[in-house]
């Protein structure tokens, strides 16, 4: 907006209250058009009014402040000495990314600005936005109108200094804006008396991020779910192994998050023939950033082998013995069951109707070794042949299991032999 | 005596002789021929309707097994045989009345396999069969008791019959085991027979009941040969509480008056008697 080309003295103390009165009206009036506008669909082209601020002797062509765009939104003017956009007809021209041939460093200073400060019904904030939108956007030619000082004569005596102060704040808080960068740091332990036990860990950059965090071989341990949603930095979940088979495994989790982000290097500009250009924030960009953890180690999934007792008599007892590895040191528990089958079947069926053994309480091993079962005993109602099926379990869950009909774990019980007579000799 | 009275009591002695002729004739109307392999004599009739035991009774009923000593048994000499069979399911075996049931036949013998019936005679619906059991211990029957017993069974319990083509025989003189065919002697061989104190059972006819190897009895190699015939002179010759059993067995010194009773046969003669079927005929003679 083209600044004053002439001398005009300082306004009377009586004519100052009188405007700042007329001021506060505006600005209420504004607020409630804002609302209005907020509410209600915008057209696409009207003209823009003037907004908060200052104008030298109430002359709209030299106003230091905002305008009110036909969206309700506040911008201001980019090009120094270029006639006002009051009076013309203001079209939304939607978001640029280049404005005066500025620079992406530029450009997101003049956001930085605009959005932060922009949008307000604050005459002094309004004052100091534009002189710092005009000395970011075209600083030649502002400086060439007459920079700061010129502008400031438009604004009452007694908030010059307020002004001015503002301003080189918001072009301080501008130049040393860094656009914000999100990071998370994600961690899997391995629970040291239980390989299937951990802990996730999670600590993100801006602390005020959260997201989904997805395990492979693994599950969350309250939910029995894989992935979870909204976990906020400094999360300690527990988590439970999902062994992909009966080999070593790791555990992996990646997490996507997401956190307000900044300004970004763009700004929304209105457009207005024969006049110059009002620019309003642009948008504002969230921190979206991914992470991945894995296990350091391999994570060891019990086995158990098991050798049966090959033959029984009635009247005798019967006995499968399992062999475990990678037990782990917080315990695991051991049952047996035995399935009856006639001999010969090639297809054994376990189930509850052939089920003639089961142990009467589990086992509770801490370590690997070789754990006979109790003594099963072997009647009449159980000749035939036994496949022993036996289960681990960690707190509850099963981890290892036999196959029913595998070959080593079967036991054959026979009827009792007879008595042989003795002859005399 | 008077004309009149002679005349009524030759007329009294006619009807007396004519009744006594009348029941002489009917009497031998009703006897059978005698059955095919009788050797113990005629037997007699029993013309009441036979009365199956309840299932009760039946199982109530000792079984006549190796180690049983049943008195109601009857005692048995020598005899043959032209059969062996099976039975399907338990049955009584009666004493000679036929109509007290004293002991039970098992289907299944000790090895449950099953059991071994041998008929030395039959009369109509009967067979009269030996069997695996003792009527008495020597110790409690002066000293001595019969080594073989025998009892009655419905004929009609027998099935899947073997026919039994040969026999054993043994002399306890010529301490030689022969195998019969008819009346040609196939195979002889020497054998080992019972010392003079713990004697083989003579003059009898016992069957082979049932073959097993026994390592217990080092009878590893050639099946233990088990006979029906017990010891006549003692209750148990080698100890034990088995009856008293007569084997026929492999025995190294298997020559000479050196065993408990058993017959000890050399490894060629063992394999011999175990070609023969069970329920062949072993017949002890002096």
């Amino acid at each position: 907006m083209r600044a004053s080309s002439h001398a005009v003295p300082p306004p009377a103390v009586s004519e100052h209250r009188h405007r700042y009165r007329l001021y506060q009206v505006i600005a209420a009036i504004f607020a409630m058009v804002v609302g209005a506008l907020i509410l209600a669909q915008p057209t696409s082209a009207d003209a823009a009014m003037l907004g908060p601020g200052y104008e030298r002797h109430g002359q709209a062509t030299s106003h230091l402040g905002g305008y009110l765009d036909p969206d309700g939104s506040v911008s201001y003017c980019i090009n120094a000495g270029a006639p006002s956009a009051i009076g013309g007809v203001t079209t939304d021209a939607g978001l640029s990314d280049q404005v005066n041939g500025l620079s992406p460093a530029a450009m997101l200073r003049l956001n930085v600005v605009l959005s932060r400060h922009g949008n307000t019904a604050e005459n002094n904030t309004a004052a100091a936005v534009a002189m710092a939108v005009w000395s970011i956007a075209g600083n030649a030619d502002y400086q060439a109108e007459g920079g700061d000082a010129f502008v400031l004569g438009r604004a009452p005596v007694s908030e010059r200094a307020a002004i001015l102060a503002l301003a080189n704040d918001f072009r301080a808080e501008a130049a040393a804006y860094i656009a914000p960068v999100g990071s998370a740091m994600m961690t899997l332990s391995i629970d040291p008396g239980d390989d299937s036990l951990g802990l996730l860990d999670l600590t993100t950059t801006p602390a005020s991020a959260s997201g989904t965090i997805t395990l492979t071989n693994a599950v969350f341990a309250d939910s029995n779910s894989p992935t979870r949603t909204g976990v906020p930095t400094g999360a300690k979940l527990a988590i439970r192994g999902t062994p992909p088979s009966a080999e070593p495994y790791r555990v992996s989790a990646v997490g996507d998050f997401t956190a307000a982000g900044g300004p970004s290097a763009n700004v929304h500009l209105y457009t207005t023939p024969g006049a110059q250009t009002l620019t309003a924030s642009g948008t504002s960009a969230p921190l979206v950033f991914s992470a991945a953890a894995r296990d350091e180690a391999d994570r060891l999934v019990p086995r158990l082998t098991t050798v049966a007792q090959p033959t029984g008599i009635v009247g005798r007892t019967v006995i499968d013995t399992a062999s475990a590895i990678n037990v782990p040191s917080a315990g695991m528990q051991l049952t047996w069951a035995g399935y009856l089958q006639p001999n010969d079947v090639a297809s054994p069926t376990c189930t509850a109707q052939t089920l003639v053994y089961s142990s009467t309480k589990p086992l509770t091993i801490t370590s690997d070794g070789d754990y006979p079962s109790e003594e099963f005993p072997v009647t009449e109602a159980t000749v035939g042949t036994i496949h022993w099926v036996e289960t681990a379990r960690v707190r509850g869950s099963v981890v290892a299991q036999g196959m029913c009909g595998a070959a080593s774990e079967t036991s054959v019980l026979f009827p009792a032999p007879p008595h042989l007579p003795v002859v005399s000799g | 005596m008077t004309a009149r009275r002679i005349v009524l009591v030759v007329a009294a002695a006619a009807v007396v002789a004519g009744l006594l002729a009348l029941t002489i004739a009917l009497s031998q109307g009703e006897t059978s021929p005698p059955p095919r392999n009788h050797p113990n004599g005629p037997v007699e009739h029993r013309a009441e309707p036979y009365r199956p035991l309840t299932a009760p009774a039946l199982a109530a009923l000792p079984e006549a097994r190796y180690d049983a000593v049943i008195a109601g048994l009857v005692p048995s000499a020598l005899g043959s045989a032209d059969a062996a069979y099976s039975i399907a399911a338990d049955i009584p075996v009666y004493a000679a009345d036929r109509k007290t049931a004293v002991a039970r036949l098992a289907a299944k013998n000790f090895l449950g396999e099953p059991t071994v019936v041998v008929p030395v005679a039959r009369d109509r619906d009967w067979a009269r069969v030996l069997t695996p059991a003792r009527r008495a211990l020597p110790s409690a029957n002066g000293g001595t008791a019969p080594a073989q017993t025998a009892g009655w069974i419905r004929i009609d319990a027998l099935i899947d019959p073997v026919p039994l083509t040969r026999r054993i025989e043994v002399s306890i003189a010529a301490q030689t085991m022969s195998i019969v065919a008819g009346d040609t002697i196939e195979q002889r061989f020497r054998v080992g027979i019972g010392t003079p104190d713990a004697p083989t059972p003579q003059h009898v006819t016992g069957y082979l009941q049932a073959r097993y190897l026994d390592a217990a009895q080092n009878q590893s190699t050639h099946p233990v040969q088990l006979t029906s015939l017990h010891s006549s002179a003692s209750d148990e010759p080698l100890g034990g509480g088995d009856g008293g059993l007569i084997g026929v067995h492999y025995e190294r010194t298997a020559t000479g008056a050196v065993s408990h009773g058993c017959i000890r046969l050399p490894s060629e003669a063992i394999e011999a008697v175990n070609a023969l079927s069970l329920g062949t005929l072993v017949t002890i003679t002096s």
